[in-house]
């Protein structure tokens, strides 16, 4: 008890091994357990689905669907529409969310405060009303086309809603958050007296930010990256209410295939490949997050 | 002895004896007590309103409303077989069919459900004999009346003048449960094929598509949403759902039931196996001229009892079963898969 408390040098050592200490390996089991039964074993279940559901239509083995999903053109495109659309949005996000973690980091001073509610309020709200906005905004006879045929900017009304641009502004805003404050947290990491350092130096702004700041903040991309690509590669509702059915992707299919065809093996088979996509786009943004990014 | 019994271990005995007895009823209740199931927004409050509370009145016990869709109903069914967590379920007729086939339902009869004797054959046949459908709707051409001055008298004009730009059209979305029926068996039917020539309903929707002048809703909130918003000029909706959002000071929606037959689905309920012997009362309610006519006041849609008497507002706002079309319910459900996946392909949304 002494020891860990004394201010000698080893002493936050000690204190670290005290907290591994007192995590007795029972909780790793159970925590390892927990992780088997509702994770490795639905997966598993997943893989192995040879359901006998309720339903009028001709049944076949898991097999069949695998093979279809990765050798049809049609499915083929899917997979790819569905990673180009989470790569798309996140870059999106990127951009979108530098300037503002940068903003709110260096330069909102006491408003920062503001900056983060203004940022998180938006999340506060359910992501369908969010979502609905845009139709609002987006509509044939809404808010912007109202406008822009106010100014005489167009003719007649063009449409908005039920495409690619809509969702991904739909999916940007309700991604872009998560990517401003993964970024923000490395940036306030920085100590500001090397930015200062590299200006001393004769670097400009630009150069300072080009060869400082944002290769010490690429920790915080990389996280921000991760979180919003899983997220996009998933997401649905945004997709149903904005695309109009335009832009499809593999979760939409999923939904398809429970509510209507109650095709579950197709479904089990679809969610696999989408499993599989994520992790396999995670390990990549992982190895290069550790080759471009800071180390020790 | 005496003593004890009047003393405070007494007093336990006696209350253990009453408490006994108490939860005991109350256990035997809450036995009888019911899950049934509801789609959302005035049809819950149709069901909660109509039925759930008159079981309540005349048995005592309750019956929970669940809301959701019959193929979430039928998997929680499916998971939990032997003591299901839903009793009575609202279905499709191609759900009805797949889910009796497995023997997920009860045999419903005219000896468990009295009131089945009012309820046309038709009716009966359309789920073929597993109970029978105690609601129907028409899919019929709703209209902004601001936008579409004269609007069209039938199905084949609608594709007509879409086709020419007159207006944005809206339809089902495929990912909509009964798109398969009323957009693919539908149209096929209308445009000279049937269940197994499927080709003229795709033909006439890819021009549609062809033509920008079609969009998807992908719920019935979602096509309210629509032609509230003007993305959408007209479109095809159900007449009951479109009668109640005029009602609601909407009067800027039209209606028009297509001079070329309108296509009709019916909805049933059954009764899940190992269900508590209530069902069939909360069933025979569901079936009852009151109760029904009661559910067709809220929801504007045609019910089943011939014995029904509808209120003058609605007498003619309900399109007769017999003036509509009904695609065979066992094939369509067999090719529901195969007609997505095409439509998934040629169409798109």
């Amino acid at each position: 008890m002494s020891n860990t408390t004394s201010a000698t040098p080893s002493a936050p050592l000690r204190r670290t091994r005290g907290f591994a200490g007192a995590v007795s390996p029972w909780w790793i089991l159970l925590a390892g357990a927990f992780l088997v039964f509702f994770f490795v074993a639905p997966i598993a279940n997943n893989l192995l689905n040879t359901d006998n559901l309720a339903t009028l239509a001709e049944r076949n083995p898991p097999s069949f669907y695998y093979k279809k999903l990765l050798t049809d053109a049609y499915y083929l495109k899917i997979v790819g529409v569905t990673v180009a659309l989470s790569v798309g949005v996140t870059l999106i996000c990127v951009l979108v969310g530098y300037p503002v973690a940068l903003y709110l980091v260096r330069y909102a001073g006491r408003w920062s405060g503001l900056v983060i509610f203004l940022l998180i309020a938006p999340l506060l709200t359910s992501i369908i009303m969010r979502t609905f906005g845009w139709r609002v905004i987006f509509a044939r006879r809404g808010i912007l086309n109202d406008f822009l045929l106010s100014i005489d900017m167009l003719e007649r009304p063009i449409m908005f809603l039920n495409g690619p641009g809509s969702v991904v502004v739909g999916l940007v805003h309700v991604l872009v958050p998560f990517m401003v404050l993964s970024i923000a947290s490395v940036l306030r990491s920085i100590d500001p007296q090397i930015e200062e350092s590299a200006r001393i130096l004769g670097a400009n702004r630009f150069q300072t930010f080009l060869r400082v700041t944002f290769p010490l903040s690429l920790d915080g991309i990389g996280t921000g990256f991760i979180i919003v690509f899983l997220l996009a590669n998933g997401s649905f509702v945004t997709l149903l209410l904005l695309g109009g059915g335009e832009l499809r992707t593999l979760p939409l299919l999923i939904y398809q295939q429970f509510t209507i065809s109650r095709d579950f093996q197709f479904a089990a088979a679809m969610s696999n490949v989408l499993l599989a996509i994520a992790v396999g786009c995670l390990y990549l943004q992982l190895r290069l997050i550790r080759r471009k990014g800071v180390k020790g | 002895m005496t003593r004890q019994t009047r003393g405070p271990a007494g007093q336990t005995a006696r209350l253990s004896v009453v408490l006994a007895a108490v939860t005991g009823f109350s256990f035997a209740a809450a036995a009888q007590d019911i899950t049934v199931t509801s789609y959302g927004g005035i049809w819950e409050e149709a069901i909660t309103e109509c039925y759930a509370k008159e079981f309540n009145k005349r048995t005592g016990y309750k019956a929970n409303v669940l809301i959701g869709s019959p193929a979430q109903w039928l998997s929680q069914v499916e998971a939990n077989p032997d003591d299901p967590p839903i009793n009575v379920i609202v279905s499709t007729q191609p759900n009805v069919l797949a889910a009796a086939e497995k023997g997920l339902y009860e045999p419903m009869t005219e000896e468990n459900v009295p009131n089945l004797k009012d309820v046309p054959q038709f009716f009966k046949d359309a789920v073929e004999g597993h109970g029978a459908c105690f609601d129907y709707g028409a899919f019929i051409i709703a209209y902004n009346k601001d936008t579409v001055k004269n609007p069209p008298k039938t199905t084949k004009e609608l594709v007509e003048r879409t086709l020419k730009g007159e207006w944005v059209l809206t339809m089902p979305s495929i990912s909509y449960a009964i798109s398969p029926t009323v957009l693919v068996w539908g149209f096929a039917d209308l445009y000279g094929g049937d269940v197994n020539n499927v080709d003229p309903a795709f033909d006439v929707f890819k021009q549609l598509k062809d033509s920008g002048n079609m969009i998807a809703w992908s719920s019935v909130t979602d096509f309210l949403n629509q032609m509230s918003t003007g993305e959408a000029d007209i479109g095809m909706y159900w007449d009951g759902r479109a009668w109640a959002f005029i009602d609601k000071g909407n009067d800027w929606l039209g209606v028009v039931a297509p001079e070329d037959e309108a296509v009709m689905t019916c909805v049933a309920m059954n009764a899940v196996k190992n269900s508590p012997p209530s069902v069939w009362e909360y069933l025979n309610i569901v079936f009852e001229p009151g109760p029904m006519s009661c559910f067709s006041d809220y929801l504007q849609y045609g019910v089943t009892n011939k014995l029904v008497t509808y209120s003058d507002k609605l007498k003619n706002r309900i399109t007769p079963w017999d003036a509509t079309r009904t695609g065979p319910a066992r094939e369509i459900g067999k090719n529901t898969a195969a007609w997505i996946e095409r439509w998934n392909k040629e169409i798109g949304h």
